[in-house]
Formats: structure tokens, sequence, C-alpha cells
């Protein structure tokens, strides 16, 4: 279990902060795999961008809909910044579609974009399980 | 071996037999599912049991997570001290109001280790806690909770096994909702 950074009244769990380091490591790699495949690698860095947001917001959203009762009641927990409280399904949904207009939008290749962004999430798919690790496993020691 | 590898039938075959060599190697090194869910040995994660503890509260009675069998408990780890605890008690309150009679309850497990008898007395009648505050005066609950930063907040369902484990805080009312309604709708 990774340990959890106390900075004043802020909690910081270090295994989504890993997860963060993925998504940073994806992008990187997709731009440099972009540029060498002759696609432009700024607008393939922005469509790992673009897919990060759109998906934070429909995971966030589609939470909201599987809970709507709870939320009913208190309308301004949507707002909460608390990772514990995002749908995986709803969220690759979201982030994969605004990367299709995103990248349709900028006339990017979709099998190359692909094969750009392969070495990206393989990256990100690397530190996920880790990550997730992090959270559920370990051994309680004194 | 250029010419081994340069047939193409060849080469399928060489990567079907690795395909289903890692197949195998993965089926058979699969962890059993008696394992995988903990073997009923209590630990503070997801898909756990809880682990046990009876501890005094400020009201001077004993209580303990057994007993509360049956019931949905959040488990909330604090302190006075704590910001964002005091800041999410509020909702936990309301949600102890409204969800009580369904089955739910809220043991707040006090870090009077490392803040005082007295500070929690205080923070409770302040916001008015109705929860029972329980005192982990030597800090062997925290823990047994592996307990990393404050607040922190574990979802244990009727049959003793933690639901959801979140770190850090303030907690919304719709939040703690979202993870405790479907807990609540289970057959006790």
């Amino acid at each position: 279990m990774f340990p959890v950074l106390q900075i004043g009244s802020i909690a910081l769990p270090t295994a989504p902060l890993l997860l963060m380091l993925g998504v940073w490591a994806g992008a990187w790699l997709a731009e440099r795999e972009a540029i060498r495949l002759g696609l432009n690698g700024d607008a393939v860095a922005g469509l790992v961008l673009v897919g990060l947001f759109a998906g934070l917001i429909g995971a966030r959203v589609g939470y909201v809909v599987q809970h709507l009762d709870s939320y009913l009641t208190d309308p301004s927990g949507v707002f909460s910044p608390n990772p514990a409280t995002l749908a995986l399904g709803p969220g690759l949904l979201s982030g994969g579609i605004a990367m299709l207009i995103a990248g349709q939008r900028n006339k990017l290749r979709l099998w190359r974009t692909l094969d750009a962004l392969a070495p990206g999430l393989a990256a990100l798919l690397t530190a996920a399980p880790i990550a997730k690790d992090g959270t559920q496993h370990g051994q309680y020691t004194r | 071996m250029e010419q081994f590898l340069g047939n193409s039938r060849r080469w399928r075959l060489i990567s079907l037999a690795i395909l289903l060599l890692g197949a195998s190697w993965t089926w058979a090194s699969h962890i059993p599912a008696s394992v995988a869910d903990g073997g009923q040995l209590p630990s503070p994660h997801a898909g756990f049991p809880a682990p046990d503890f009876t501890l005094e509260t400020l009201s001077g009675a004993t209580t303990s997570l057994t007993e509360q069998r049956g019931k949905v408990v959040i488990v909330n780890l604090w302190a006075s001290w704590c910001g964002p605890c005091r800041a999410e008690m509020p909702a936990i309150q309301r949600l102890y109001d409204a969800q009580r009679e369904e089955g739910l309850t809220v043991p707040a497990i006090h870090s009077t280790f490392q803040d005082s008898e007295a500070s929690a007395r205080a923070f409770a009648d302040e916001l008015g806690l109705s929860f029972p505050i329980v005192l982990d005066r030597d800090g062997e609950v925290s823990r047994r909770y592996r307990l990393r930063a404050l607040p922190s907040t574990f979802i244990v369902d009727r049959k003793g096994i933690i639901r959801d484990v979140i770190f850090g805080g303030p907690l919304s009312e719709a939040t703690l909702r979202s993870k405790v309604d479907p807990l609540l709708a289970e057959a006790p």
C-alpha cells in the first residue's frame, strides 16, 4: 500500500499520483511516436489531454446518474473533488468519443493516430494496476 | 535462422504456440477465489472483513464493531485538529439522522492518542454529534486500520465486509449517500 502524504489539511494519496505520472508518460510517448509516424505531435499530445478531461467529466457525470437519488438530496456533491465517485465505463466512453471528435477536427488519420497512442497506452496500463494495487493490497505491519 | 523465421506459416504457428503457452500459464497460476477474497482474514481493504475493535465511548459505555453486525457501518477516523474531519462531520450527522432507522450506524473513532479527550468532547458538543464517539487511546485500532491520513472512512456492509475505503475529505453528503444507500438496500 502506498502512503498518503499529509500536507497541512490536504491528504494526498500517492497511488493516484502514480496514475497521473502514467498519464504524463503516456502523453509524452504518444507525442514522440506521433512525430516518428509523421503526425502532428502537439495535436496527438493534445488528444490525450482532451481524452483525460472528457473522461474525468464523463466518469463523474456517469457516477452521478448512477446514484441520482443521493445527488438530488445534496446537489453540491457533484463538485466534490473525491476520486471515489467516478464511474469507469462512462469515463472511458466519453473520453474515447471526445478523442475521436478531436482527432477528426485536427484531421488526424485514425489508424496512424492509434498506432501513435499505443505505446502511451501501454505506459498508462502499466501504471494503472500498480496504482490500484497501492490502494487495494498490502500487509498490515506495525 | 532468418529462413526459419521468414516462413510465415511457421511464424504463425510459433506465435500461436506462444499465445497458448501464455494463456495456459496465466490460467495455471491464477489465484484461487478462496485466497483472492482474503480468506476471511480481517484487513482494512475493500472486500475484506473489517478489523474488529472494542473501545470506550465518550459517554463511558463500551462498543465493538461485531455488535454492529447486521447494520451498515461508517467507520470514520478523525481528530479535533483535523480541518477536513470538522468539515465533513455535519454531513455524516445528517446522514446518520436520516438513515439511522434503516440500519446505519457511525462509530467515529477519535484519534485520542494524538489528540485529547477534552477536545473530542468539545468538538462533539460544538457540532451536536449524536452518533457514538469512540476513543482510540493507545492508537491500536488506528494501527489495525493502517491509518495514514485523517479523516479516513471505511464503509462496512451488514456482513462486516469493507466495501469502500475513502482517504481524506471532506466527504459530501451525496458521496456518503451514494456509498451507503446501496448497502442499506441489501438484505440484512
